[in-house]
């Protein structure tokens, strides 16, 4: 793990600095470079909570427009990295309860297909298989549909927690921090987290 | 997929404990114990090969549409963007300032100027754009907070108009700061008659 304050790709640089100082007089100029900086983390996180790109899209749209509202107030205690996170996760939530409540969530084994196929043909876009072992293939397409499935029916806190502790490198206490909670908290969704996973890989889901 | 180990292994090794060090990143990090135990072995062997899937979708780059910078700052630059106004962000919101508010202030300092008789004015913004009447297709490429300031007078007669222009300059400048904050970058002073 890394150590506390450093967020992997994140240096703490005075180049982010200055950028950050003239983003919180208004400069919209130089907002463009925090953004540029942060969009794919931002937009990365959202795909792997919500599973569907275009939703994160949108979630990424979302974030940025609220950190450009709340610069002035941010104080720079945390990284922004940090910051941005826990606006990603705080957007995220919603978008999940909303989707459960419009009960217009994945159905079981429904994923984005794009994220299915990636692992196996390195562009979702295609679908073009080209590989030598088709049954490795097949299987490693399953697996990956047990994982995404498995992903989509965890717990949204569970969710969230497990997207930026396991995929985005954050310490548990950077995961607490982004989400506002305990670091036991944090612990303990991502242990449930990955037994669930456990459990539909091993195809006991 | 269905053989993996669950529960506790013979050694007395929890597999939740093992499977924590594999989701870790620590599956060849191995204890002493582990190192002489076969069961940990092939249970931290089988663990790692189930979470190889995991390890991938974290390794896979998931970048942002190409497009999405352009359509995020074009929503920001309008959120942004007044024209005609100066803008100042703060710790609990945005204040914007029209130049129609500039140029009365502008205006009423000169009028205050001793030799002035009377003035007229126009104040544009260091974003190109002038009072109410301002273009909206101008570019900004920085904060709105600096003026140039354009004004007209009339001098009573006798005076050092050169002088008179300086004193014009001060004031303006001057009240414009105080009670804008507003940075005067140019005072353009144009004497038009003498009364």
């Amino acid at each position: 793990m890394l150590p506390a304050g450093v967020i992997r790709g994140v240096p703490r640089s005075s180049r982010e600095a200055f950028f950050l100082a003239h983003a919180r007089a208004g400069d919209p100029a130089a907002f463009e470079h925090l953004v540029i900086a942060h969009r794919d983390r931002v937009y990365r996180t959202a795909v792997r909570i919500i599973g569907i790109r275009a939703d994160a899209d949108d979630i990424t749209q979302e974030v940025f427009l609220e950190a450009w509202r709340d610069l002035p107030a941010f104080r720079g205690e945390s990284e922004l990295a940090t910051w941005l996170y826990r606006i990603t996760a705080r957007r995220c939530l919603r978008h999940l309860k909303r989707r459960a409540r419009e009960r217009v969530g994945l159905a079981p084994g429904e994923v984005d297909a794009a994220d299915i196929r990636s692992e196996v043909v390195g562009h979702p876009a295609t679908g073009d298989v080209d590989v030598a072992d088709p049954a490795g293939v097949v299987e490693a397409v399953e697996r990956r549909r047990l994982l995404m499935t498995a992903i989509d029916r965890l717990e949204p806190a569970q969710r969230v927690a497990l997207v930026l502790h396991q995929f985005e490198d954050l310490t548990y206490e950077q995961t607490a921090a982004a989400l506002g909670t305990t670091v036991s908290a944090v612990r303990g969704r991502i242990y449930r987290a990955r037994r669930e996973l456990a459990k539909a890989l091993r195809g006991q889901l | 997929m269905s053989d993996q180990p669950t529960g506790v292994l013979p050694c007395g090794a929890a597999v939740d404990d093992l499977l924590d060090q594999v989701a870790d990143g620590n599956a060849t990090r191995r204890t002493g114990h582990q190192t002489d135990c076969a069961h940990c072995r092939a249970a931290l062997a089988e663990l790692d090969d189930l979470w190889s899937p995991v390890r991938a979708y974290a390794a896979e780059e998931i970048t942002a549409p190409a497009d999405l910078l352009s359509r995020m700052m074009a929503q920001i630059r309008q959120l942004t963007e007044v024209p005609g106004h100066a803008t100042f962000s703060g710790e609990r919101g945005v204040t914007r300032i029209a130049a129609r508010v500039a140029e009365v202030i502008a205006r009423a300092a000169a009028d205050r100027v001793a030799g002035v008789v009377a003035a007229l004015g126009n104040v544009s913004l260091d974003d190109g754009s002038t009072g109410p009447d301002a273009d909206a297709a101008v570019a900004v490429t920085v904060v709105g907070r600096r003026a140039v300031v354009d004004i007209t007078v009339a001098a009573a007669d006798g005076e050092d108009l050169q002088r008179l222009a300086g004193r014009i300059r001060r004031t303006v400048a001057a009240d414009l700061y105080a009670l804008t904050t507003m940075e005067a970058i140019e005072v353009n002073v144009r004497i038009d008659d003498l009364a």
